[in-house]
């Protein structure tokens, strides 16, 4: 039997009980949220200033800073462009195993690229690239981990992207990765490593800003409480309480926050993401977001938090491009909107374990008979795999 | 190099029993088979298997499904589904004989032909000499057929097959091949006359 249900039963209405507590709970905290952010966004201009002195002083944050636009208004889904080109990638990975017989590291990174307005299927593109041996271990000789390889996979993802736009492209040509744009939120990396690749985007970005390409991370059902951790600076410094981080366990999400306040179709007003760490360095990408309705019904929100570069923040008809383009192509998948192309970039992308398998095959058929590599998997993972 | 070598292939088996098999093919390849159509799968012995198109399946998958109850697709991600995507459209093919050593037989092949074999569509020529030599003992696999329009086939192989003869000259075969399809259902009058219907309504076009 692989799960005692009868324990699992005995505290699942305990569970039960206690995840509806939470969520009441959660309610009742954006309930007294939405009085407080009505108060913080009468006076932008003074958030604003609020959220700069907080930067100054607090060592550690991630919140919501206003732009430009009233930090409570929403804004109506803008018509498509009848032509333009959507470029879309994901990835994913395998990663190194010491319990396998070989422990290798792969990236496997799908790219679409839709050209809107010819009638033709898109162009499709399947990247595996195999991690060099010494790629597949840390500075302190360990493995490498999930987050290790994501990160190569994420700047693989975004440097492919850049090698796909050709100049026959039709513009405006906008790219989508799915999740984050910054890849500060790898908490795991840090030090050299985690400044070198931000770096990389951060050059990326600019590129792409001189070439006039647009990018942007789409994030499903997203959790962060960016919003949240903005009223609590505007709590501490009206009422005059000195500057702290909060850790509260509740924390009532953007997207809890905002979903009766935007309509489907709808985006919620532009917000730079203020993340600071203590080994930030000045080379790094500036994120700005909005959240989008992807729903096509009032009675179920669904908000999606789009992330774009600062400098497509600044440029309205840029933002609404991205809103309609991201909108329309969530609504082709209607009953779960997702972007069509996003999904299909992963459909190309996703590496299954008898595909794993098979590399490992291909691989130890490379090796001479005489190699001291065992090619044996631990005893562990062999019985593992007993039926 | 003979005509069959040069042909180029609609499919490739996907499964395969002695009475019938099952190709597939990208739905860019589709113009090709048609319903009723002869064609053949040559085994590594050089044997040729015979069979005619029963069923073109276009299958489907979740994605397809999620698709389908959309709103509004965009031509470009139908195109992504039909030519990108790896589904595979099916062709049934029932198989009605084979040669060996260059001689056709009507009779089912010993052995079944094997998945990755590629399939090609018979060229005239091709049904002419197959269609005319038994006194069209083949139809008897078509008459066995269960739970399929086995009408429409035959009006769809006949058409086919009355183009080809007639192509060569020979306006004798769709008068023969009917009255072997007369003695064969003799002792079937209600499928005898539905045949009779569906062949009268060919002769009109």
């Amino acid at each position: 039997m692989p799960i005692n249900y009868a324990s699992v039963e005995a505290n699942a209405g305990r569970y039960a009980q206690q995840a509806q507590n939470w969520l009441l709970e959660s309610r009742k905290t954006a309930s007294q949220l939405e009085q407080l952010f009505c108060q913080a966004c009468s006076d932008p201009q003074r958030l604003r200033q609020m959220i700069d002195l907080a930067q100054e002083s607090l060592p550690k944050l991630y919140l919501a800073k206003p732009l430009q636009e009233d930090p409570l208004a929403s804004f109506s889904l803008p018509a498509l462009p009848a032509n333009y080109t959507l470029l879309t990638a994901d990835g994913s990975q395998i990663v190194p195993s010491r319990h396998r017989a070989l422990q290798f590291g792969l990236i496997n990174i799908g790219i679409l690229t839709v050209r809107f307005g010819s009638g033709q299927p898109p162009a499709i593109k399947l990247i595996s690239e195999l991690l060099d041996h010494v790629e597949t271990f840390r500075d302190d000789g360990s493995l490498i981990g999930d987050d290790d390889i994501a990160l190569v996979r994420d700047l693989r993802e975004r440097s492919l992207i850049r090698e796909g736009i050709s100049p026959d492209l039709p513009r405006p040509v906008l790219t989508i990765t799915d999740g984050p744009l910054d890849i500060f939120y790898r908490s795991d990396i840090q030090g050299k490593k985690a400044q070198t690749a931000q770096k990389e985007v951060y050059q990326l970005d600019q590129q792409l800003e001189q070439e006039g390409i647009l990018s942007a991370g789409y994030i499903d059902k997203p959790g962060s409480a960016m919003l949240h951790n903005m009223l609590d600076v505007f709590n501490q410094v009206q009422g005059n309480v000195p500057l702290q981080q909060k850790s509260k366990k509740i924390r009532v999400s953007d997207r809890l926050l905002l979903a009766d306040r935007i309509a489907p179709g709808d985006r919620s007003a532009l917000f730079e993401i203020i993340s600071k760490r203590r080994e930030d360095t000045g080379n790094r990408l500036r994120v700005a977001f909005f959240y989008l309705n992807v729903s096509s019904t009032r009675a179920h929100p669904w908000l999606a938090r789009v992330e774009i570069p600062y400098w497509i923040s600044q440029q309205p008809d840029l933002v609404a491009l991205i809103h309609a383009v991201l909108y329309n192509d969530a609504q082709v998948l209607d009953s779960h909107p997702y972007p069509y192309s996003l999904h299909r970039a992963h459909e190309l992308a996703v590496v299954k374990q008898a595909e794993y398998e098979e590399i490992e095959n291909l691989l130890l058929s490379k090796l001479s008979e005489d190699s001291n590599i065992t090619g044996y998997r631990s005893n562990k993972d062999y019985l593992k795999g007993l039926k | 190099m003979s005509e069959t070598q040069k042909s180029i292939p609609i499919g490739k088996l996907l499964r395969a029993e002695n009475g019938s098999f099952v190709a597939g093919c990208r739905v860019r390849e589709l113009d090709t088979p048609a319903l009723g159509a002869l064609v053949k799968v040559k085994l590594e012995d050089q044997s040729e298997i015979y069979g005619l198109i029963t069923n073109i399946l276009i299958n489907d998958d979740s994605l397809v499904r999620q698709l389908v109850s959309g709103v509004s697709i965009p031509t470009e991600y139908t195109a992504d589904n039909r030519y990108n995507r790896n589904l595979p459209v099916e062709i049934h093919v029932l198989t009605v004989g084979y040669a060996q050593n260059g001689q056709i037989s009507h009779r089912l092949p010993p052995r079944p032909p094997l998945s990755l074999d590629e399939l090609h569509l018979c060229d005239e020529k091709e049904v002419r000499c197959f269609t005319s030599l038994n006194d069209q003992a083949y139809l008897r696999h078509i008459l066995r057929l269960l739970d399929q329009p086995v009408e429409e086939l035959l009006a769809a192989h006949f058409s086919q097959a009355k183009k080809a003869h007639e192509t060569g000259d020979d306006t004798t075969w769709y008068e023969q091949a009917c009255q072997k399809l007369i003695t064969l259902l003799r002792d079937d009058y209600q499928r005898l006359t539905n045949v009779l219907d569906v062949l009268t309504e060919l002769e009109r076009e």
